[in-house]
């Protein structure tokens, strides 16, 4: 699998430069502004400071990474490539088990970026900036919306799961702002509701009460929010095996 | 004439080949213990210097080089593993390579062990402590499944953090040392030296068994030695049936993660609540006997797969199975 990985790697060594060169840059930029600022606001803004900082450039890496993501479906769609490699010993599990491992690694690269950044911005603001859960969070959002696109992409070409990306993007924003709109929301937003519980977790995940708190939480709401990295775990999971089955037949809807 | 000469440049060859050999497995056997002796000077290094750093912001003390110093600390096993494995040119392929398929039972077991080392450890404290053992549902069942489910979703977060010790231990030191000393040197030297990179939190936060227990830290240090023995020979194991190093990552942050909420689950509120270091030594030696008993049977079974690869002891027989299966 891993000739595989680097085949892809080799077809998109320029985007991949591109793309993080582009993230390093932004991250030294970032932190040039965070010491020019930073000399000339009070020392109580400059958490708020550090914290806009940190999590401005974990959205802009993201949004990079997810574009190289998306090109690992256009890297190499051949209908040659694909009879070629069906036919290998690897076979298609280790053609399709690369796209789906090295999607996970470049988003695993990034969250080491942001951590980098953060040690970074610890370091010139002088006080603990850690935002890991938050990136954690990122990553298993990129990787449930890849879970998808690779899965349409594979069956029926790069450019028709770009198609289902868009439209589930659109579904769910409409959906999402239907409920915000009509719903009810009080489970979430109230005071003591799942937003307020998940910011202290956030806040003290490390301290020592956290035990004594978890234990006062009611868990309803909690349980089922808390299952949904490990669902995307299974999804992503799913999607690969299904992905395996379909890749044959996708390679049909190839334009090359 | 011909034949004798040919026979005695054969032997000749034959001696040189094994001159040969029992060289090359010297100066291998040589390498490998230089390559250990660096990474530890290393790991060591970075554990001993930065490692005190940490526990001041357990303090509450709040500074910028925390991030920094927690990394290069944690981190230690990781950092020392890849800068020996680039100075003496052993190369990264496959270091963090999963190899799911075939290796299922690996994966199921390096969830179900930690969680079963979890029950153990509360059904221990218990008997030791005398305090009641209860299954508290006061919230509801969902409660007692969110309040794990929290912990299990945090376990993704401790992974990354593991792979920092995984990624040193497991993957390199381990292996050297099964090479150099044979599997039961491994289990028993490389808990030892894991136990003792331990000192730096017995010594300053009093990790797992507090500060006030007669002869502190050596014999926490030496209960850490103990438990690092237990739980890496159970790790080693899961290591060796996956190939890999994520299913001991795996296991390793569960550990971490998971237990803690099981004891809050089972174990009675004086126990709990109880944050004194008396109590917090009972608790640690209830771990410590834990660890031993999850490291003592995956040390057997790793023993007894060791021999049956080398032909030592009986092929199990599931393998016998096979071989009649085939027969038919």
């Amino acid at each position: 699998m891993s000739g595989f990985i680097l085949t892809d790697l080799y077809i998109m060594r320029k985007r991949l430069m591109m793309n993080f060169g582009f993230c390093l840059v932004m991250m030294v930029l970032m932190e040039i502004g965070a010491l020019l600022v930073k000399n000339n606001l009070p020392e109580e803004e400059w958490p708020v400071i550090a914290m806009t900082a940190a999590i401005m450039v974990a959205m802009c890496f993201f949004m990079i990474v997810y574009t190289i993501d998306c090109e690992i479906l256009f890297a190499d769609e051949r209908r040659k490539w694909n009879a070629y490699s069906a036919a290998s010993e690897a076979g298609v599990k280790a053609v399709v088990g690369a796209k789906y491992t090295l999607c996970f690694i470049i988003s695993f690269s990034v969250y080491l970026l942001c951590r980098l950044n953060d040690i970074i911005l610890s370091l010139i603001f002088d006080r603990t900036v850690q935002l890991s859960v938050l990136y954690l969070g990122l990553v298993f959002a990129v990787s449930a919306i890849m879970a998808f696109q690779l899965f349409f992409g594979i069956r029926f070409g790069a450019r028709y799961g770009t198609n289902v990306r868009i439209a589930l993007f659109v579904a769910l924003f409409v959906l999402g702002s239907m409920y915000a709109l009509f719903g009810n929301l009080d489970w979430l937003m109230a005071e003591g509701g799942v937003k307020d519980k998940m910011r202290y977790i956030l806040e003290h995940m490390d301290d020592a009460g956290m035990q004594e708190y978890l234990a006062k939480l009611s868990g309803g709401a909690m349980a089922l929010l808390c299952l949904i990295p490990h669902a995307i775990v299974g999804i992503y999971w799913g999607s690969y095996r299904f992905s395996c089955k379909v890749y044959t037949k996708g390679a049909e809807n190839y334009e090359k | 004439m011909r034949s004798n000469t040919g026979t005695e440049s054969m032997e000749g060859i034959l001696s040189a080949t094994y001159d040969n050999a029992g060289a090359d497995t010297l100066r291998s056997k040589k390498r490998d213990l230089l390559s250990v002796a660096v990474y530890l000077v290393i790991c060591f290094t970075l554990m001993f210097v930065f490692g005190p750093f940490i526990y001041v912001a357990e303090q509450g003390v709040d500074y910028g080089a925390y991030q920094l110093v927690y990394v290069l600390a944690a981190f230690s096993p990781c950092i020392a593993c890849l800068v020996t494995r680039l100075l003496f040119r052993e190369g990264f392929k496959g270091l963090l390579y999963p190899r799911f398929t075939g290796n299922f039972k690996a994966y199921v077991l390096a969830v179900v062990l930690p969680l079963a080392f979890g029950i153990l450890n509360c059904i221990l404290i218990t008997v030791f402590t005398g305090a009641g053992f209860t299954f508290k549902l006061e919230g509801g069942i969902f409660t007692a499944l969110g309040n794990n489910m929290i912990m299990s979703v945090y376990a993704y977060y401790v992974m990354i953090v593991i792979i920092g010790e995984e990624l040193g231990w497991r993957a390199f030191l381990y292996d050297k040392l099964e090479k150099l000393f044979g599997l039961n040197g491994s289990v028993v030297i490389g808990g030892i030296i894991w136990g003792l990179w331990h000192i730096p939190p017995i010594v300053h936060m009093g990790l797992n068994f507090g500060k006030d227990y007669p002869g502190f830290p050596y014999v926490g240090i030496a209960l850490m030695c103990v438990m690092c023995i237990g739980f890496g020979a159970a790790l080693q194991l899961l290591r060796k049936m996956s190939d890999s190093v994520i299913a001991p990552i795996i296991a390793h942050a569960i550990i971490d993660s998971v237990c803690n909420t099981l004891a809050t689950m089972f174990l009675s509120e004086e126990i709990v609540q109880d944050t004194t270091d008396a109590n917090r030594f009972i608790v640690g030696v209830c771990c410590t006997v834990s660890a031993l008993i999850m490291g003592i049977p995956a040390w057997i079974v790793m023993y007894k797969r060791e021999g049956r690869s080398l032909g030592l002891l009986k092929p199990a027989r599931e393998d016998e199975g096979g071989v009649r299966a085939g027969m038919t």
